[in-house]
């Protein structure tokens, strides 16, 4: 897997996650983080020959496993949309 | 995973995020193609029509409203100028999706979940580009998951969950 490839799946996790973070309940976004974590993990050894981004995914990693999740609550917009059905 | 080689197509990206916009304008302008960037303008159609793009790709949860992507959607695919421009809707609203699977699938929609695996898109992209909107059908694109669909045969190899 080329460099960039790399670079553009790290961001494309931690760019969604992040704003998914601000805007979903904590249910919601365990799920997402279980499936973002998912996806780094696949990165897998494709990324040792590069060691800035496995500081990157070691970051990105961190960042997740540290966060402290949203409160459970009707802030999560697509749990909105799907009330009663 | 193929994606379809044809290159140098102009496709329209609908997003409030900036991040989220300038990932994808690596990600498009990486396939080769040419990227329109909207912030957000969900109400005014005539820009699409005016832009008329070979590709939309827009989420659904935009704007104050945050149903407004949708509401964009619903008036692409109800406007004569603008009905059979392929779209993909990049979302991590899996309950919507799976609620209004049946109007995706009637209105040629392809769906990829946030977040998303970048080959997955890639190739979502590619199949939207290449099938004509009458004749394609919507489908989550590989290793994609929806709850209460039967995603057996799909690649989950990157072992993602389904969400809720």
């Amino acid at each position: 897997m080329e460099r960039r490839h790399i670079e553009l799946q790290l961001r494309a996790v931690l760019v969604t996650y992040r704003i998914e973070f601000k805007r979903r309940d904590s249910a919601t976004m365990e799920t997402f983080r279980a499936r973002a974590l998912s996806l780094l993990d696949g990165l897998g050894d494709e990324i040792t020959p590069y060691p800035d981004l496995q500081a990157a995914l070691r970051d990105a990693r961190r960042e997740m496993d540290g966060a402290e999740m949203p409160p459970t609550a009707a802030t999560d917009r697509d749990v909105e949309t799907t009330e009663g059905t | 995973m193929a994606v379809p080689d044809r290159k140098g197509q102009h496709i329209l990206v609908v997003n409030d995020t900036e991040e989220i916009l300038d990932l994808f304008r690596d990600i498009v302008e990486g396939l080769g193609h040419r990227m329109t960037a909207w912030s957000f303008s969900p109400d005014d159609l005539a820009k699409v029509t005016e832009i008329k793009p070979d590709l939309i790709v827009l989420d659904i949860m935009l704007g104050p409203t945050e149903l407004q992507g949708w509401a964009l959607l619903q008036k692409v695919r109800m406007s004569r100028e603008t009905e059979d421009i392929p779209v993909v809707v990049c979302t991590a609203a899996t309950n919507w999706v799976r609620e209004q699977e049946g109007w995706l699938a009637a209105n040629a929609v392809k769906v990829v979940l946030k977040p998303f695996k970048i080959e997955h898109l890639e190739h979502a992209i590619g199949q939207a580009l290449e099938l004509p909107a009458v004749t394609a059908s919507s489908e989550l694109d590989e290793g994609e998951t929806v709850p209460g669909r039967d995603m057996s045969s799909a690649d989950q190899s990157n072992g993602e969950a389904p969400t809720r």
